[in-house]
């Protein structure tokens, strides 16, 4: 059975996105059978490193949400979406997309009317089997509403993405207690766009002494993956580039991690 | 007009002589008075002399990789400058420059030389001399092999201990100064990444952090929520795949 990850950050901008990303296609460059959800209804993001846009979209998350259609004719093989960017890349990933629709109207109304939580879960449990998956990525909605508390619970192993920043911190300690509370049997911190200057060693020091967790990568903040401004997949682009290194050390990390513990 | 004998009487090099042994030598000795800023001589001329300093005072400078000007050392009444070049003819190592009206009796080689013949424990007395500065520079290796060991452990505590560098040869100064630059260099960099973490006010507000937990926790969806993830996990791990 599949793993579900999610990777949370309390707050906006602290590149989880862009990770979520790049882990899910180290895993799926590994062999692995992949599929990333972006949960993030109210600000959707993720659809543009796998060279979405607004014209090309098909059916969305939004769209199984609403009853309008089942879950799988939401999920697109990444292959096709990026093969005019990458056509060494392998035609046999097997990596999937489930979109959140960019559309203002969709957007207003579940910003209105929220939607059905036991709904997403079930369309999450659904793409597991369906698609066979061996992990299920989640991009999740920043803060602690009741989707992202969803997601959580139903996690075998949550990434916590924050920057070393006190606002961060304090919402982070948050979501360390709610993990815990839900028994969440994997949880890493990840510290993002931590300055070149900082002593790393130091950070992660601080940070496990602060949360009782583990920090599982400390990643600069860097001008390269800044640049490249959500544009592509980073780690695809620039595998050889220091900053794609760590990610694969992170992906391979997650990868040993084992269901239940 | 200066005093040579006396001079010699007070120098680090002759003190110890006996004042017949003195006048002998002083008869050797011509005196040059330097202004204000005057140049001794500079870095990479011929060295043909020994000066004892008999009075003002005395800045040794040389240049850096970049050419910008560093200041080796000053020297004063009683120190010697420039008597390897005494013996091996070598180019000067620095730049000597009077910092006031300054008195220097100046020993020149074949004067030296003719001096050595007649004198023959006066070769005794610079080798004595020679010796020391050589111990000196053998010692600061052996405790800069010590230091290091020191910075890569973190303890910089021995940069408080100031380092006398008076008598050193140009070239072993040259290296401490550069040394003791470079460990306190470190340390500062050290001390701001420290400095940096430290002012990254990473503090959890444990009130708010429980305050916000309690509110978070207290809802029926999060009681319902807790429970059905527990049953969810334990039926997904136990069943299969599909298709298998």
């Amino acid at each position: 059975m599949g793993l579900i990850v999610s990777i949370h950050s309390f707050r906006g901008g602290t590149g989880k996105s862009n990770l979520t990303a790049n882990l899910a296609v180290q895993a799926a460059l590994a062999g692995k059978r992949v599929a990333v959800v972006d949960t993030d209804i109210q600000s959707p993001g993720i659809h543009v490193l796998f060279g979405i846009t607004q014209h090309t979209m098909g059916k969305t998350l939004n769209d199984f949400l609403n009853e309008r259609c089942p879950i799988d004719e939401v999920a697109q093989p990444v292959k096709n979406l990026m093969s005019g960017s990458y056509p060494t890349l392998s035609e046999n990933l097997q990596l999937w997309l489930i979109p959140s629709s960019i559309n203002a109207r969709e957007i207003g109304q579940v910003l209105r009317k929220g939607y059905d939580v036991a709904r997403l879960n079930e369309g999450l449990q659904t793409l597991l089997q369906e698609l066979a998956l061996d992990y299920l990525f989640i991009d999740t909605h920043p803060g602690l509403n009741e989707e992202t508390l969803l997601s959580i619970a139903i996690s075998d192993v949550l990434l916590v993405v924050l920057r070393p920043d006190q606002q961060d911190v304090q919402g982070t300690a948050v979501t360390v207690d709610i993990a815990r509370s839900l028994d969440v049997p994997h949880l890493f911190l990840i510290v993002n766009k931590v300055l070149p200057r900082y002593d790393f060693g130091e950070v992660k020091r601080r940070m496990e002494d602060l949360f009782q967790a583990p920090v599982a990568e400390v990643l600069p903040l860097s001008e390269d993956v800044a640049d490249n401004g959500s544009a592509t997949v980073f780690s695809l682009r620039f595998p050889e580039h220091s900053w794609s290194q760590k990610v694969r050390a992170l992906s391979a990390k997650l990868l040993s991690l084992e269901a239940g513990a | 007009m200066t005093d040579i004998v006396r001079s010699l009487e007070r120098s680090l090099l002759f003190g110890n002589q006996p004042k017949e042994t003195l006048a002998l030598i002083g008869q050797q000795f011509r005196v040059r008075t330097l202004s204000s800023g005057e140049i001794l001589f500079r870095k990479g001329e011929q060295g043909d002399a020994l000066f004892i300093v008999a009075e003002g005072r005395l800045q040794i400078v040389t240049q850096n990789a970049q050419g910008d000007e560093v200041i080796l050392n000053e020297c004063g009444v009683g120190e010697t400058i420039g008597e390897m070049s005494l013996v091996d003819e070598s180019p000067r190592s620095a730049t000597v420059i009077a910092l006031e009206p300054t008195v220097m009796l100046e020993l020149k080689r074949e004067d030296f030389l003719q001096l050595l013949d007649e004198q023959p424990k006066i070769a005794l007395l610079l080798l004595l001399t020679l010796i020391s500065r050589l111990r000196f520079a053998t010692t600061y290796i052996e405790k800069a092999t010590e230091w290091s060991r020191k910075v890569s452990q973190g303890d910089y505590a021995f940069i408080e201990e100031s380092v006398p560098l008076r008598g050193a040869e140009e070239k072993a100064q040259q290296f401490l100064g550069a040394f003791f630059q470079m460990v306190r260099d470190v340390q500062q960099r050290e001390q701001a990444l420290r400095q940096q973490i430290q002012a990254l006010q990473i503090e959890v507000d444990e009130v708010r952090r429980r305050q916000a937990v309690e509110e978070l926790t207290a809802t029926e969806f999060y009681h319902t929520l807790r429970q059905q993830a527990q049953e969810l996990r334990r039926h997904r791990h136990s069943g299969k795949r599909k298709g298998e």
